[in-house]
């Protein structure tokens, strides 16, 4: 039995979530109307998972999500509106230790809630697997609340730009990452490891939806001496740069006039998640030789970017696979080294430095 | 209905109001932060509901409200009117979509539209004046008479231009514009522009739209916006209609009203009943706290709170089918003052013409009916005071017609009825001087009023400005009886003047008679319900803290100086004082008061019925309620009593 | 692939999604001589885009009347669009 306790100031957006759950046979559900009704009931009804809503009176999602991470830890998935405001809220909570987070119904006509229903489950059973280790999320938190003060005083840096020149041919090195569920925390550990100089362009493809790579590239950029873009046109990729592949979209790499550029591309139906990390990959395999391209997949729920990243392997490219012990969850990294795509197996805290051994 | 769309509609009032409520604080008190986070979470839990329903238009709206106040609440930015007035038109047309959505199961017809105008009103601050409409004939936008203009061989009657303009981001969400275009049929011409120059093709976006698509067509316009309806923000679609009769809106049968007649008696036995259900259901919360008690009753007692909750739901439902079944268009009583102008005009000589808008609101019976008395004083008053003779307007370059304009809106859950005249506005010396004549206040008092304060008097009890007692108002029946008639329907009254053009007199009023928020108090063994709405704060303080001011007690609270009364005194059991007194502080426009009772009970939701027999003769009963247990409880008017 | 580049031509067969966009933008800046052989049975409106802005020799058939009678002649244009 999975018990999940679902957070939210809306009686109406309980009772959309109780009935998915009620339909699921090892699920048993329990709700709260705001932070302190959760903290109670984190107490008596011990839940596995947690969903949890945002804007809540008394205390909000924010506040509750960090008491419970120290009081009672447990995997919380943020239900979180597609704003702006509401994805930076929701990177902010996903630092804090939130481990997933799932899209507040549109109403589109695509998002009918039976569609959505076995979308969510997943998501919540993924979740409830996940073991928090609070030692590591005390110490992310504490970061966290370091890097905040950090956001405010640092109003500018100095970033040293690499010429490219003509002889660009030979610098045509790309990173490519991939990243899905607990990814931007693990992002923001591996670039914000890496210096200004870093020599290879780095691309991202960090599954998301439209309105939320914006705000991560943005928060990413802040925190990373590397600088960070969202790709939503043509770009020239530059070392030094991180490209983010705008959401429900896929990210390619093309050549423009010899010039490697990345672009967002309408999400291709044979993908299920996006930006699609294997339509990257091959993207990239399609204009830059296997050796110099390095992949690196993530945690992340799923298989996105074994298959292509494996192919990357077979033809002389090195890939990482992030190690079972950091990652959120172990789906797709955990595929790569299935297939026996990963020539390396790396914990997140280390994978920084190894990147900077390979680009050398 | 579904039982989830059932629960939006409740869930989606309160927030409306709840919105609603702080906007209009917000409109007072710009740079209250409680209020402008309290309309943002109200707003922002609302698109989250409307979120789960297919209802793009209602989500729309919602979504550019929320986004406005995201912006004031991160800029730390105070909300003006400019701003305010637009949300507030939305969070109205919410409540009809809803209350459309709760009868007929879809959004009105015209909801794409009106979400698509109050959008761009949000997004520009200025409000936006409806299109002409289509079928108006021979008004054709400057683009599509263009468009006509470069095919003078193509016959414009049934031709049917479009124009259409694919956004830039249109293949992300899966258009293929080119494919829509091929699928228009009869297809006579087409034109293709581009948004912007061509990049050069190192930056060249092959997946932006740059593309824009006239054309004329000569099928049908049904069925060229058929193939566009998924994209109305990206089409233009105009026909030139003076000669096409077959494209007239049909008379629809379906929305034919089926009606019965009902004694109205009937209908307020109903919603008694609805009240006494209320109650009973008010009374579970006993059971809940005794199964409580009980040995391992806690899961009963969840039960009984959960099935309070669900009976609370239906009873909220049914207490709205019942409170609709009262609502009446206000046109029924503004009809009538079209005759009261004219006759007016008879005995007056003075010409005059009356205007009357929103004749098609809403609102509970008695309230409608209510109305025609204190509109009758505001007009007699417009008329004998206002209106000038019509040689004096002919001086003053005034039309030699009069007017008189009643226009109502709805305002959130009120309605807003604004008497206006033409006339010749109020001179506050004037009043001043009446006043200080009718010795209503001090020569001192009098200088010192300010514009508002002045035009208060008006309302004062025998005032009246008229300096020869004429036949139609100047009979001590002012605008003291209008304020109180007004007050007796819940409402309030404003008035405001420009001098030589003329006086606007605002009667905010419910719609209908809501739910009250009561709390009992006791006094000398005897329960009483007070409005919690009048109540400030409860305070208890020793006896030794209320000081004799002449023949009054006060106490001091936060440096405020408040003057005392006991509620026994006052309902005529009066009982001697204590050592430690509880005490309700009241505020009453402006001022506050302290009430002093022997007890504070249970506070409670109900639904008050209006004295009825003996007790109607009886001042400062605002009405009667039941209890849980079945007690009748007499709920004090206490701005009556107080008065 | 429904874009097909030869030596010095680009096939467009089949259905070209929109994805095929960036691969006939690519083809076409690589060698702007080619010449376009329409041979598909549907053309997104991403790779008449393509098509129009950069304005190769297209030979073949349109596979719809509106992009026979309306696009075809846009791209054969000789004058840039305003």
């Amino acid at each position: 039995m999975i018990r999940l306790l679902i957070v939210d100031d809306s009686a109406l957006m309980r009772r959309f979530l109780g009935r998915i759950f009620e339909a699921e046979a090892d699920f048993e559900t329990a709700s709260a109307r705001d932070g302190a009704e959760a903290l109670k009931a984190m107490h008596e009804f011990r839940p596995h998972v947690v969903t949890m809503d945002i804007a809540m009176p008394n205390m909000d999602g924010l506040a509750c999500l960090d008491r419970i991470m120290v009081e009672h830890p447990c995997p919380v998935v943020m239900v979180s509106a597609l704003t702006e405001h509401g994805a930076n809220e929701t990177l902010r909570a996903l630092q804090m230790g939130a481990v997933d987070f799932i899209p507040k119904p549109q109403g589109t006509v695509s998002l009918h809630s039976d569609e959505l229903a076995p979308l969510i489950v997943e998501r919540i059973r993924a979740a409830a697997s996940v073991k928090v280790r609070t030692s590591r999320r005390l110490a992310d938190r504490v970061r966290f609340r370091s890097e905040v003060q950090a956001l405010h005083s640092m109003p500018t840096r100095s970033r040293t730009r690499f010429s490219r020149g003509e002889t660009h041919l030979p610098n045509d090195c790309v990173v490519l990452i991939g990243a899905s569920t607990g990814g931007p925390p693990a992002l923001d550990a591996v670039l914000s490891a890496l210096p200004g100089g870093f020599g290879w362009p780095i691309v991202v493809a960090q599954h998301m939806p439209a309105s939320f790579t914006g705000p991560l590239s943005r928060r990413l950029d802040k925190l990373c001496a590397l600088s960070v873009v969202e790709v939503t046109g043509p770009i020239a990729v530059e070392a030094g740069c991180v490209y983010i592949g705008r959401g429900d979209a896929d990210v390619l790499l093309t050549r423009r006039n010899k010039a490697l550029t990345a672009i967002s591309a309408p999400s291709d139906p044979e993908h299920r998640w996006h930006p699609s990390v294997d339509r990257l990959v091959r993207s990239a395999m399609d204009h830059i030789p296997a050796e110099r391209l390095i992949g690196l997949l993530m945690t992340g729920m799923g298989n996105d970017g074994a298959a292509s990243m494996a192919e990357l392997r077979e033809l002389g490219g090195h890939t990482i696979a992030e190690a079972k012990k950091s990652a959120v969850v172990w789906g797709m990294p955990g595929e790569l080294v299935k297939l026996g795509g990963a020539a390396d197996v790396v914990e997140l805290a280390n994978i920084g430095g190894r990147l900077l051994e390979l680009a050398r | 209905m579904d039982d989830l769309l059932a629960q939006f509609v409740i869930e989606a009032a309160e927030l409306t109001q709840q919105a609603a409520e702080d906007l209009l604080a917000l409109d007072c008190e710009p740079g209250n932060r409680a209020r402008l986070d309290s309309a943002f979470r109200a707003i922002h839990t609302l698109k989250g509901s409307v979120g789960l329903f297919d209802l793009a238009p209602m989500q729309g709206a919602l979504h550019s409200a929320e986004d406005l106040l995201d912006l004031a609440i991160k800029d730390n930015v105070e909300l003006d009117p400019t701003r305010i007035d637009p949300i507030l038109a939305v969070l109205e047309w919410i409540d009809r979509c809803v209350q459309h959505l709760q009868r007929v199961g879809t959004l009105p017809p015209t909801a794409e539209d009106e979400g698509a105008k109050l959008v761009l009103w949000l997004a520009s601050g200025r409000a936006v004046t409806p299109a002409p409409s289509p079928v108006a004939g021979g008004t054709l936008p400057q683009w599509a008479a263009k468009l006509f203009d470069a095919n003078p061989a193509i016959h414009r009657n049934g031709a049917v231009a479009l124009r259409y303009t694919p956004a830039p981001e249109c293949f992300f969400s899966g258009d293929d514009p080119i494919s829509l275009m091929a699928g228009v049929p009869e297809l006579v011409f087409a034109r293709i522009s581009t948004r912007e120059n061509w990049r050069d093709p190192a930056e060249f976006d092959p997946f932006r739209s740059n593309l824009i698509f006239e054309a004329i067509s000569m099928a049908k316009r049904a069925d060229i916006e058929a193939i566009f309806r998924l994209i109305p923000d990206q089409i233009a679609i105009a026909h030139d209609a003076t000669t096409d009769p077959s494209e007239l809106p049909a008379e629809s049968h379906e929305t034919t009203t089926r009606t019965i007649r009902v004694d109205l008696a009937r209908i307020d036995d109903i919603v008694g009943l609805v009240g006494e259900l209320l109650t009973a259901k008010n009374g579970m919360s006993a059971l809940v706290t005794q199964a409580q008690l009980l040995d391992g009753g806690l899961a009963l007692s969840r039960n009984v709170a959960a099935l309070q909750q669900d009976i609370g739901r239906l009873v909220a439902q049914l207490q709205r089918a019942a409170t609709d079944v009262r609502m009446v268009p206000l046109g029924d009583t503004l009809r009538r003052l079209s005759r009261l102008v004219r006759e007016i005009s008879g005995q007056t000589g003075k010409p005059l013409q009356l205007v009357v808008t929103g004749g098609e609101i809403e609102a509970d019976k008695t309230i409608v009916d209510g109305l025609y008395e204190p509109l009758l004083h505001i007009i007699r008053n417009a008329v004998d005071h206002g209106i000038e003779p019509e040689e004096q307007r002919q001086i003053a370059g005034k039309p030699a017609k009069g007017t008189i304009s009643v226009s109502a809106r709805q305002v959130g859950h009120r309605i807003e009825l604004a008497v206006g005249d033409d006339g010749r506005g109020i001179e506050l010396g004037h009043i001043r001087s009446t006043a200080l004549a009718r010795g209503l206040i001090s020569a001192e008092a009098a200088a010192a009023l300010g514009e508002s304060d002045c035009l208060e008097l008006l309302f004062a009890p025998g005032f009246s400005t008229s300096e020869t007692v004429s036949d139609l108002s100047g009979r001590g029946v002012g605008m003291d009886a209008v304020r109180s008639s007004v007050r007796r329907l819940g409402g309030k009254v404003t008035i405001s003047s420009a001098v030589g053009t003329g006086t606007t007199i605002v009667l905010s009023l419910p719609t209908s008679f809501a739910m009250s928020r009561v709390i009992l108090v006791t006094v000398a063994g005897e329960q009483y319900g007070v409005p919690m709405e009048s109540i400030a704060e409860t305070v208890r303080i020793p006896a030794s803290a209320i000081t004799q001011v002449r023949s009054n007690e006060a106490f001091a609270l936060r440096d405020r100086t408040i003057p005392i009364l006991r509620l026994g005194d006052i309902v005529g059991s009066g009982a001697p004082g204590r050592s430690e007194e509880m005490l309700l502080v009241l505020e009453i426009g402006a001022s506050a008061l302290g009430l002093v009772v022997d007890g504070i009970g249970e506070r409670f939701e109900t639904l008050l019925r209006p004295p009825a027999g003996l007790l109607r003769a009886v001042r400062g009963i605002l009405g009667t309620t039941v209890l849980g247990d079945g007690r009748i409880i007499m709920v004090l008017d206490l701005e009556a009593l107080l008065a | 692939m429904t874009v097909i580049v030869g030596e010095r031509e680009i096939r467009l067969t089949g259905r070209c999604g929109v994805d095929e966009a960036e691969a006939l933008l690519s083809a076409l800046s690589i060698a702007p001589q080619s010449r376009v052989v329409l041979a598909a049975e549907h053309v997104h409106t991403a790779l008449w885009q393509v098509l129009v802005a950069l304005r190769p020799t297209v030979i073949g058939g349109a596979p719809d009347r509106f992009s026979a009678d309306y696009i075809l002649p846009l791209i054969a244009q000789k004058d840039a669009l305003p």
